[in-house]
């Protein structure tokens, strides 16, 4: 086959360079945290890149101990899971419109949905602070959902416009002849062959909703709603400091988000399955 | 089909209401704060223009957006070449793909604090991985302090992030993946070799979310500023400072309200300027099919 | 169904506009949300809300703990307060701005050494009539921390601490340079320096992220040894950094970046600095009493690493030696007051002070002879109270934006793109 020739070769070798070196630039960093979990904090400051002399759970149970890291994650994973679905299902019914519909001022509201973007942290925090006041949602988990889906919706917008418009019309065009109604064909006809963009844009929205600190330190006090990032801050203040608790912490906050984008990514795999059949 | 418009609005309302809730108050806060004196533990006062006025003449502002628009650029061009590059390496499905699919988005689900002290660690004078491997390389004894440097502290800090494009790389897999295969047989059978199918058929069906791409690596630019405040912080001098890392520190350190927010208004003209010109580069109003 | 969301919509634009008006106007008003800060608990219990970053890794975590347990025991149907935990420093100075914008501060608050009152005074409780009513308990705050709390003739906060800060320094490694006598002159110090590099150890700990604490305290230190810089390092948030004093002090850190110090101290953390010096490459680190505890801690230090470390006053006498901001009250009603009134007499206590000194080595604002502390601990205030020149630190008087302008300025006076002069200047723009 020609595909072997020099050139061939060439080309596989400098693909294999390259993921060899995305693998070691990505892995990197986990595997370091991992290690220096198990380093005691003067062998993370005397050579950061050393392995460690023995391999104790001592900062594992140092982090535990020291801030309510499990209460917190049971509040993480309700908070992130409930407002990832509820940010994706609300912004995939905007972006469907969005991608598929001419209406007037289309362009103008797309901006200004996308301005919410920028709204710098600094300038949220005080309305949002006084609005969930208001309504009585200070200290709730309700007020992180709501700020967290409202947090992710431009991005996931741009993604799920852009998952739509690589829909072809027909299949909706022949549901609406069998006499579908709108949401029958979003439901049953659309979204099923949006999965992959659905589950981008739901890793992603689970991501940035699973590290936020900010919101959460400002927006809730007791321990019953409070979410990981914060056990994450137990760690180190000015003058003190017990990095081999906090590389602790965070390898147990970091592994449930892999496990969750494994799941999802899953999820457009097996999509793409049912997808090629069915093209 | 033409929709009723009833339909539009049920399905474009729980959007706009969440928008609303979140983001009005805010945005006309915003908006409004930007022409006044606004700032803790004093008087609220009308100032007019001058917060536009400082900003002009504001030497850090002429630093932070020129930094802001260099990453914009470099994120949005070598960031999404890379995460491109690595989707369509990982489309071909060879074995073990889907374990490098996690492996590129590993670095967006650890912490930015745990990244920015190994980033401090990678880049150290003394025991630094990049001296280390220099010195090993050269076989001379290197050392050089990449972060606290001016000279080199905005190329180390610019790629903390430019050689991270997982975000890229699973969104273009994922719409390099949904092609359907018969489409790539028959171009296949036309006798197009791989590079040919990968550029003249795959990438114009991709358009869409490429144009996406560049929208989310170049508007993350526009609101980073976590990873350059916990390495950095802006400096040395203003270096590596950003606009939204200036805004950050004129709303929590200086207790600068409104001229935080005037600069905010600055910001977000940019964004949509961008987001806008993006769209048409891409021309996303239109359907691949 | 199109009506109900109208109406839904409306009513959301009506609290939106409701939560506006709030937010600009700033001042208290009856609508806004005083129902966060505590709500009314059951019966006749008045709860107080606490928040407080002595939580986790902080020095003072113990001492809160026990202390908030015990007042609410000793206070059980009375008083109640609730603590709330804000893992580090930074991040409650930033939640409590929130909270002052929004008009909803905490009952009680307590910063580590960070200056809120300047910032906050309109919404915090003046004490002076409580002061007044009870004399006792005013003549039991210290004349200094007093001062250090009041604005005006009006106290804001109860003082319980006092700053106190020398140097510490590695005996072993002074006699190994051949150092006799601890310097008594900047030149000395010098000298001192230059005996250590040539005996092979580099001199001093350094840093400079995070405002530079260590570096930071020596600039302060050689900006106090005349008596114009004295008086410039007790001016409460200056604006004018071009006196000569802090241009020849800048001179000197340069130097000292330069010569004197561990090519990690440039970027480096106050981890860092302390970890050279806990290892003994470095054989001088300025910083307070509160370290004395990780000299005895043999998971950083070796065994007998305590016998070998000595306290001094820098060069020309001088010590970091004043009072420090303490306890505010901002409740809005005269019940809560009243509780928090005494939550804050018990916290501030001598009882209270005592156990801080004792737990945490944190100087008390009120004078403990018998207390059961590190010698070290108990040297370290000597010095203080025989020192020429007293001054307090730069984190507490200077303006937050120039102790975040230091550490992106030290870089450059480190490699040497600025000037001394250059480097005053860029405070000096960056307090205006």
């Amino acid at each position: 086959m020609k595909k072997f020739g020099w050139k061939g070769l060439f080309a596989g070798l400098l693909q294999g360079i390259f993921l060899l070196y995305t693998t070691v630039i990505c892995v990197g960093p986990f595997i370091w945290v991992i290690i220096s979990s198990f380093k005691t904090n003067k062998e993370i400051l005397d050579s950061a890149f050393a392995l460690p002399t023995s391999y104790a759970f001592d900062g594992y149970v140092r982090a535990l101990d020291m801030s309510p890291i499990f209460h917190f994650f049971g509040n993480s994973v309700w908070i992130s899971v409930i407002n990832t679905i509820i940010s994706v299902l609300v912004v995939a019914m905007a972006a469907y419109v969005l991608a598929r519909f001419h209406f007037w001022g289309k362009k103008a509201f797309t901006l200004l949905l996308s301005s919410s973007l920028l709204v710098p942290v600094s300038a949220l925090l005080m309305p949002i602070y006084l609005l969930m006041a208001q309504i009585g949602l200070l200290d709730t988990k309700a007020s992180l959902i709501l700020v967290y889906a409202a947090l992710g919706l431009p991005t996931s917008l741009f993604i799920l416009r852009g998952s739509f418009l690589s829909i072809p019309r027909e299949i909706e065009e022949a549901a609406a002849i069998d006499g579908a109604g709108p949401l029958r064909i979003f439901f049953i006809v659309v979204l099923p062959m949006a999965r992959s963009g659905l589950a981008t844009a739901a890793t992603l929205h689970f991501l940035t909703s699973w590290n936020e600190f900010m919101f959460a330190l400002v927006l809730t006090k007791s321990e019953s709603v409070r979410t990981l990032p914060l056990a994450l801050n137990y760690f180190s203040s000015q003058f003190s400091f017990d990095y081999t608790a906090m590389f602790a912490a965070i390898t147990m906050s970091v592994l449930p988000s892999i496990l969750v984008y494994i799941l999802l990514q899953e999820q457009v795999t097996s999509s793409l399955v049912a997808g090629s059949v069915k093209g | 089909m033409k929709p009723k418009k009833t339909t539009l609005a049920a399905f474009l309302l729980p959007c706009i209401l969440l928008f609303l809730l979140i983001y009005l108050v805010p945005l006309v806060l915003v908006a409004v704060s930007s022409f006044a004196n606004w700032r803790i533990g004093q008087p609220l006062s009308f100032a007019g223009l001058s917060n536009y006025v400082q900003a002009f003449h504001d030497k850090n502002v002429r630093a932070a957006v020129g930094h802001t628009l260099l990453w914009v650029i470099a994120q949005a061009t070598i960031h999404v070449f890379l995460g491109t590059l690595l989707a369509f390496i990982l489309a071909k499905k060879f074995r073990g793909w889907k374990v490098f699919r996690t492996v590129c988005m590993l670095p967006n689900v650890i912490s930015t604090a745990a990244l920015a002290m190994i980033l401090l660690n990678v880049f150290k004078t003394d025991g630094g991985l990049v001296n280390g491997l220099i010195s090993l390389l050269t076989g001379s004894k290197f050392e050089w302090n990449w972060y606290f440097n001016s000279s080199t502290a905005l190329p180390a800090v610019t790629l903390g992030w430019l050689l991270y494009p997982g975000m890229i790389t699973i969104l273009m897999l994922a719409a390099i993946t949904s092609i359907p295969n018969d489409l790539l047989e028959a171009a296949r059978i036309d006798g197009a070799t791989s590079l040919q199918i990968n550029l003249r058929v795959i990438l114009p069906m991709v358009r869409n979310t490429l144009g996406t791409s560049v929208i989310v690596a170049a508007t993350s630019m526009l609101k980073e500023f976590e990873l350059i405040y916990l390495t950095t912080n802006g400096g040395p001098g203003n270096a590596t400072l950003n606009l939204p890392l200036y805004i950050y520190k004129t709303a929590f350190t200086e207790n600068n309200y409104s001229y935080s927010n005037a600069m905010s208004v600055l910001l977000i003209l940019l964004g949509v300027l961008i987001v806008y010109a993006i769209n048409r580069l891409f021309r996303m109003e239109e359907s691949d099919y | 169904m199109k009506s109900a969301k109208k109406v839904l919509s409306l009513a959301l634009t009506a609290v939106m506009c409701g939560s506006l008006l709030a937010g600009c106007s700033g001042s208290s008003s009856a609508s806004t949300p005083a129902g966060a800060s505590g709500s009314t608990a059951s019966g006749d219990v008045i709860e107080i809300s606490f928040p407080t970053f002595m939580c986790g890794t902080a020095s003072q975590t113990e001492w809160a703990a026990e202390r908030v347990a015990t007042f609410n025991e000793q206070y059980a149907g009375q008083y109640k307060v609730v603590m709330e935990e804000i893992p580090g420093d930074q991040n409650y100075i930033d939640k409590l701005k929130v909270l002052y914008s929004a008009d909803d501060l905490p009952d009680v608050i307590v910063t580590g050494g960070y200056n809120l009152i300047d910032m906050m005074q309109d919404k915090l409780v003046d004490l002076t009539p409580y002061m007044e009513e009870d004399p006792e308990w005013a003549d039991f705050m210290s004349d200094v921390g007093v001062k250090v709390n009041s604005r005006d003739g009006k106290l804001y906060a109860v003082p319980y601490i006092r700053q106190i800060v020398g140097y510490y320094y590695n005996t072993e490694l002074f006699e190994q340079a051949g150092i006799e006598s601890v310097p008594a002159t900047w030149d000395e110090f010098f000298e001192a320096c230059d005996k250590l590099l040539a005996a092979g150890i580099t001199p001093v700990s350094m840093d400079t992220a995070d405002s530079g604490w260590c570096t930071s305290l020596m600039l302060g230190a050689m900006v106090g040894s005349t008596d114009s810089g004295e008086e410039f390092m007790n001016t409460n948030q200056p604006t004018d950094y071009n006196n000569q004093d802090l241009i020849d002090a800048a001179a000197r850190i340069q130097t000292m970046f330069q010569k004197y110090t561990t090519a990690d101290a440039i970027g480096g953390d106050y981890a860092a600095a302390a970890n050279n010096f806990f290892n003994e490459k470095t054989a001088i680190i300025a910083n307070g009493p509160w370290m004395v505890s990780k000299f005895y801690d043999t998971s950083v230090v070796s065994e007998d690493f305590a016998d070998k470390i000595a306290v001094a006053a820098y060069p020309e006498g001088v010590m970091y030696n004043s009072g420090q901001i303490g306890w505010s009250i901002a409740s809005k009603t005269p019940e809560k007051i009243e509780a928090s009134l005494a939550f804050v007499k018990f916290m501030t206590s001598e009882e209270s002070q005592r156990l801080d000194l004792e737990v945490c080595s944190v100087v008390p604002d009120c004078t403990i002879a018998d207390a059961d502390v590190y010698p070290l601990v108990n040297e370290t205030i000597a010095l203080a109270d025989t020192a020429e020149h007293s001054i307090n630190d730069y984190q507490s008087l200077w303006h937050a934006t120039v102790v975040d302008e230091v550490s992106v300025q030290y870089p450059l006076l480190a490699d040497g793109s600025i000037t001394p002069e250059q480097f005053a200047q860029a405070l000096t723009d960056a307090a205006a």
